[in-house]
């Protein structure tokens, strides 16, 4: 099952961003390429290091941080 | 009919459906992660994105915004976005005190132009156009 679980990951690429918590990071595709501590410091460096690509960013969430509060209405 | 894919992010034993999305204002643009949030109504993104794309934010309409840790104020836009090679409008809804750190897609009107799969046998969502 564990096997199982694992090759399916491997399948979609999912990589663990826990060390990432925290941290403003750059993505090809699901893979973290680049990451700083603010968003515009991330854009600095992402427009210097990838000319062709265009990574997508975000904030990946601090590992004590309370998902249960994602409803707005 | 056109579908694209687009694993769940990993944070430890958390699993999260995230999309890439491309916001464009005026000459500048970025392309983000944003959760895929079926229970919100609206798009909330941080403040930080509409700083990076010089959006003027607190210019927009003043929304007051429910969720389970509270009330949050932000103001909406509607901006040209890119998803998986289809363009089109997105209300999005800026805010300073958002407490996540997600950015969030929600159904007004981000559901609207597509039919949403989350597959979480195979931790991936899967888009089409609608």
């Amino acid at each position: 099952m564990q096997n199982h679980t694992r090759e399916r990951e491997t399948k979609n690429r999912i990589t663990d961003i826990e060390h990432f918590s925290g941290k403003w990071v750059a993505f090809i595709g699901n893979q973290p390429v680049s990451w700083a501590r603010d968003l515009d410091t991330l854009m600095q460096k992402v427009k210097k290091e990838f000319l062709l690509q265009k990574p997508s960013v975000m904030l990946i969430p601090r590992k004590d941080e309370d998902h249960h509060a994602l409803m707005f209405s | 009919m056109k579908r694209y894919e687009f694993p769940y992010l990993k944070q430890g034993s958390r699993y999260f459906p995230v999309v890439d999305i491309t916001l464009k204002y005026k000459k500048s643009e970025i392309t983000l992660k944003a959760l895929v949030d079926s229970c919100a109504t609206h798009s909330v993104f941080r403040h930080e994105v509409a700083d990076y794309l010089g959006l003027a934010f607190a210019k927009g309409k003043l929304l007051h915004l429910e969720g389970i840790s509270g009330r949050i104020a932000g103001y909406m836009h509607t901006l040209d976005v890119v998803m998986g090679g289809i363009s089109y409008k997105n209300k999005i809804v800026f805010s300073r005190q958002l407490k996540v750190s997600f950015n969030i897609l929600g159904r007004d009107n981000f559901f609207e132009p597509f039919l949403i799969t989350f597959c979480e046998t195979d931790k991936k969502v899967v888009i089409r156009k609608a």
